[in-house]
């Protein structure tokens, strides 16, 4: 019982991901790709945190900016 | 005397030829109508740009709340794991619960946004020429909040969250 299977389902990321893949064995979430990382012993968690900090960047304070209720996106 | 009397009867005449059309275009039926034509259409070019930028705006939030609910999922996971494994996993717990209620923050103080923005949304032009800027103000402070908990939300996954996990490869259990 020394292995737990995280699944990271990535079915929407694809419009949000920064384009910053940098290879290796765990794969940049994208499109509708299915994403598994197996944790089996401490050393792995290193690999999910990478995941985890990836995710966690394709979502962005900015898509909630100001600038998106500015004068000439309401066409003033 | 005499130049200032001519350049007196100078300036009433320009006055009077230039607020001629001016009065007699007050007297039209249908000046009235046309202006209130261009402002019902000019309206319903805002309201459909507003339409678009709530749609905009749903799409980021559904987005911002799955990804926050995937990373949430997938750290229980890790939590459940490890606690099997003997790790202490209380700190890592009680923050995940902190983290949940700031989505829960997130969530509510949109909604309010977006309530604000359909409020706007259904003015008539009547009524958006009395409070449309009023409200406009009011929905930018609400999506500055809304900005806010996404800071948050994401500060305290980089400070927090992250460093619990980080501490639990600092950990030996016996069973490990």
């Amino acid at each position: 019982m020394g292995l737990v299977t995280l699944i990271l389902l990535s079915s929407s990321l694809a419009a949000s991901s920064c384009g910053k893949e940098e290879g290796g064995e765990v794969p940049m979430p994208s499109g509708n790709r299915e994403m598994q990382i197996e944790v089996e012993d401490r050393s792995d968690m290193d690999s999910l945190l990478q995941e985890l900090d990836r995710t966690m960047e394709s979502v962005s304070p900015e898509d909630f900016s100001d600038s998106q209720l500015g004068e000439s996106e309401l066409g003033l | 005397m005499r130049r200032a009397f001519i350049l007196v009867g100078m300036v009433v005449a320009v006055l009077a030829f230039s607020a001629a059309p001016a009065l007699a275009q007050e007297g039209q039926p249908g000046t009235e109508t046309r202006l209130q034509e261009r402002l019902q259409e000019r309206w319903e070019l805002v309201q459909k740009r507003i339409e678009l930028i709530i749609a905009r705006f749903n799409n980021n939030q559904q987005r911002h709340q799955e990804t926050y609910e995937r990373v949430r999922s997938t750290v229980e996971e890790l939590l459940e794991w490890a606690r099997a494994k003997g790790y202490d996993v209380s700190k890592l717990e009680q923050d995940l619960n902190t983290w949940g209620s700031m989505f829960a923050k997130f969530s509510q103080d949109y909604q309010a946004f977006i309530r604000k923005l359909e409020e706007i949304a259904g003015l008539s032009p009547e009524q958006a020429k009395g409070s449309f800027y009023a409200m406009l103000r009011e929905a930018r402070r609400l999506l500055q909040v809304v900005r806010q908990d996404v800071m948050d939300i994401r500060l305290f996954y980089q400070q927090t969250i992250r460093a619990d996990i980080q501490d639990l490869k600092e950990q030996f259990p016996e069973s490990a």
